[in-house]
Formats: C-alpha cells, sequence, structure tokens
C-alpha cells in the first residue's frame, strides 16, 4: 500500500529536479551572461554549475595576505567536513587578476595549493570579474601591480546558483557553512 | 554601517541641491579632440587621478583615457524609451538578481513615469540596469576614477558643513580640480549635477566599510583606520561619496541613485 506514495513521491521530485536543471532562478548568480576559462583550458558558463552546491571565493596567485589563509581553511575544511555533508559541496576559485594569472599559473597555483578535482579555478575578463564580484557584494581594487584590497568573503551557493550563505574570515568558524550544506541537502527536490 | 552611511545621504538629499542646467560653456567642448564626442556630452581629455585612499606606498596618480561624458544624468524620458526597446527591463519582468523591489518604485507601471519627472534623472535603477541602459546606448557606465576626477572633488579647504562641501557631498557642483579649474568656470560648464547620487562601473572597489563582519580589507590591513588613510582626511565630500558606494550592492534601486554614461573618445 505504500507504494503508490512512494512512487508518487519519486515522481514529484524527479520532475522539480528536472525543473531545477532547466532555468535559473530569480535570485540565481548563474543568471549573469558571462563566460569563463578553466585552468584546464575548458570554457566554462557559469550554469554548467548547477545541480552542486558550491563554496566560492575570489582570490589572486600572487596574493600573500588573506587569499592563501582562505584557500587554505577551504581546504582543510574539504578534508574534514563532517561524514553526513561529504560530496555535496564543490569548490570554486576565480582569480580577480586575470591579467596577470593565466591558465598556466592557475594550474601551477592548483599543484601547489594542492587542489583535488572537486575544485575549479576560473578565469574571466576583467568586466566578468567585476560583474561577479558585485552581485556577492566583494569589494576589490588594485591598489598597485600585483597588489590587491579586497574583502575576505567566501560564498556558498546552493545546487541553483542562489547565495545561501556569506561569511567573512572563513578560518574561524565553519559552522555556519556546515549548517547551509545540511540545510540545502534537506530541501533536495525542492523549487 | 549602511546605516551610518545612508543617513547623511538622505540629509544631503533632503536638502534638494540642484545644479544650475543648460548654461553651456562652449570652452569645455572647444578642445579639437572634442569633435569625437556628441552633442550634450562634455570632451573629458586624458589625465590623471588622484584616489581618495592611498595605496600600498602612498599617494598614487591614476592615468585616466580620454572619454565623452554625458552632461546629464539618464532622465525618465530616456530610460522610458530604453525599457520600450528592452522588455527585460521592464519593472514586472526584471529578475530580483538584477534588481530590488523597489527597482523604478516611482513609475505608476512598466512603461508610465510620473508626467512631473520625465526630464528629471531616473532614480531607483540598479547597477544592472545602468550598466544595461549605457551598453544600449553605446557606452559604459564611468569609472570611480573617471566620475570623481571630472564630477567629483571638492575643494582642498572646503570643510564639513560648508555650501561648497554640501555641494561636493552631492556632486552638485562640478569642480574637477583634476582639471586645473577653478569652481566658479566649472559652475557655468553644461555638465549638471542634480541631487542624486551616481552608479559607477566599479562602485565595488571602495573598501571603507566592512559590510559583514569586520574583516573587509583585511589584507595586511591596508584599509584599517579609513580616515586616516585617506589622502585629504577634510574631503568630507569625497568621503560620504566612497563610503556610500562602497555600502551598495549590484541590486539595490535607490531613490537618491542615478547614473549617466559615458563613451571612450574614438
Amino acid at each position: 500500500m505504500n507504494r503508490a506514495p512512494r512512487g508518487l513521491a519519486f515522481l514529484a521530485a524527479v520532475t522539480l529536479m528536472t525543473q531545477v536543471t532547466s532555468e535559473p532562478t530569480e535570485r540565481s548568480v548563474y543568471q549573469l551572461d558571462s563566460s569563463w576559462v578553466e585552468d584546464n583550458g575548458r570554457a566554462i558558463r557559469l550554469e554548467t554549475l548547477e545541480g552542486d552546491m558550491q563554496l566560492l571565493a575570489l582570490i589572486y596567485t600572487t596574493c600573500t595576505g588573506a587569499c592563501p589563509v582562505t584557500v587554505k581553511s577551504i581546504q582543510m575544511f574539504s578534508r574534514n567536513m563532517p561524514a553526513d555533508i561529504k560530496g555535496r559541496i564543490r569548490f570554486l576559485l576565480v582569480t580577480v587578476d586575470p591579467e596577470h594569472d593565466t591558465l598556466a599559473i592557475l594550474r601551477d597555483y592548483r599543484r601547489d595549493m594542492k587542489l583535488d578535482r572537486r575544485w575549479k579555478l576560473l578565469r574571466g575578463s576583467p568586466e566578468d570579474v567585476r560583474e561577479l564580484a558585485a552581485v556577492l557584494g566583494f569589494n576589490y581594487e588594485q591598489i598597485e601591480s600585483g597588489q590587491f584590497a579586497h574583502s575576505n568573503l567566501v560564498t556558498v551557493l546552493d545546487r541553483r546558483g542562489e547565495i545561501v550563505h556569506q561569511q567573512n574570515d572563513f578560518a574561524s568558524d565553519t559552522r555556519a557553512v556546515v549548517d547551509a550544506i545540511r540545510h540545502e541537502g534537506g530541501q533536495q527536490g525542492q523549487p | 554601517m549602511r546605516l551610518l552611511i545612508a543617513a547623511p545621504a538622505l540629509l544631503l538629499g533632503a536638502m534638494g541641491l540642484v545644479a544650475e542646467a543648460g548654461t553651456a560653456n562652449q570652452g569645455v567642448r572647444a578642445c579639437k579632440s572634442a569633435s569625437a564626442c556628441r552633442t550634450r556630452e562634455v570632451f573629458v581629455p586624458a589625465g590623471v587621478y588622484v584616489p581618495f585612499f592611498k595605496s600600498g606606498s602612498g599617494i598614487k596618480a591614476v592615468p585616466v583615457e580620454p572619454i565623452c561624458l554625458s552632461e546629464t544624468a539618464v532622465t525618465h524620458e530616456e530610460f522610458l524609451g530604453f525599457v520600450r526597446d528592452h522588455p527585460n527591463w521592464r519593472k514586472s519582468r526584471i529578475k530580483k538578481l538584477f534588481a530590488e523591489g523597489s527597482y523604478l518604485a516611482d513609475w505608476q507601471d512598466d512603461l508610465t513615469p510620473r508626467p512631473e519627472t520625465l526630464s528629471q534623472p531616473v532614480t531607483f535603477v540598479s547597477w544592472f540596469a545602468a550598466g544595461a541602459y549605457c551598453e544600449a546606448a553605446g557606452g559604459r557606465l564611468p569609472t570611480v576614477a573617471e566620475w570623481e576626477r571630472f564630477a567629483g572633488g571638492s575643494t582642498p579647504t572646503s570643510k564639513p558643513g560648508t555650501a561648497a562641501d554640501r555641494g561636493a557631498g552631492q556632486g552638485a557642483t562640478p569642480f574637477a580640480f583634476a582639471m586645473g579649474r577653478s569652481a566658479p568656470e566649472l559652475a557655468n560648464t553644461a555638465l549638471a549635477f542634480p541631487g542624486v547620487w551616481e552608479w559607477t562601473a566599479n562602485f565595488n572597489s571602495a573598501m571603507v566599510s566592512g559590510r559583514i563582519g569586520t574583516s573587509e580589507g583585511a589584507d595586511s590591513s591596508q584599509f584599517c583606520g579609513d580616515g586616516i588613510r585617506a589622502v585629504d582626511p577634510s574631503n568630507y565630500g569625497a568621503f560620504l561619496r566612497y563610503s556610500f558606494r562602497s555600502s551598495l550592492r549590484a541590486n539595490f534601486a535607490l531613490k537618491n541613485l542615478g547614473f549617466r554614461c559615458v563613451r571612450e573618445a574614438p
């Protein structure tokens, strides 16, 4: 007797999942009309990230202050995530210095920082980076060659590309990030 | 922090400062290269802009390319033409990512601004909408450097509370010291800066306030002690503008915030 409702629930879930991956929602960052290249040379658009949660940080490779700390903390987080949220989130680094950070430099960065396949490193035009940053509320400015003043902001995007959590100073406390991932996990299949 | 910034903004807005428009000064457009600019644009020759904040190694002038700058902020009427041609930017259609709920709040519906405001600057527009308008018009939003260099500024001697300073805070009077012109001269140019703030392309470059948490600009504590880092801490108008910009988000649609476009001089 339980068969029918379960079947219906399954069908509903499938339908909703299909909707999720068809068109970005009104608040989805993936509506931005921008194009990016991964460090492996593959061109991607943001909407192709749909389906996975993303932990997103804007960085530049010659940064000696906050960025390496942020990246290292995210990496530590990625290795020590609670078991129930493992595999639910990917990691996205976008360079704010596309002029300097060529794909080759990003590949070196991936190697030096020991970033595994769950990480994507993206490079885009200065205009597209500025737009993405504006949407996230990430402020940055080149103050001299190879040096930026910038926010220290980490963003969690849900599977549709909507911002579900943001925080500065990722290193200090990751509980809110875990909560955001858990919450999204509990909402599987909802539009 | 946003509240703190908004208060002076509203105060200044309430003063309803209006610059004298339409008193064209042929001198500005008489430069030879100015022929590249259209009517109702002002040619701004190449030059340098000294940012309000010191960079890592001290005061550093930023080179600015020549541009054609619109004399006036974009009006309701002009924006109406844009949304007629670009339905995705109408208030009923705009996506939430691109503008908050107050987008074109003073319009009666998609294509109906209030008749008495037609020739006034359009406000309640988001950064995205402003950028899209300029792109459709063959231009773009000015950068902070471009805007500040020509439209912003304040007299080095202006103090908070003086008439000159109120003007600078609102951008109501075009001083443009970087061009080596004195305030009285520029008061006669065709440039009009009515009582609204204006979007810039890289509004999110200012590092004044910590919007989330307190560690914004934490990289080498570059911007701790904002007033101390300012090139001219007495430039109250510039401080207000930089603070205001840093409190903005790209989807904000505010009553006192409009925009104008620039084109790179051919």
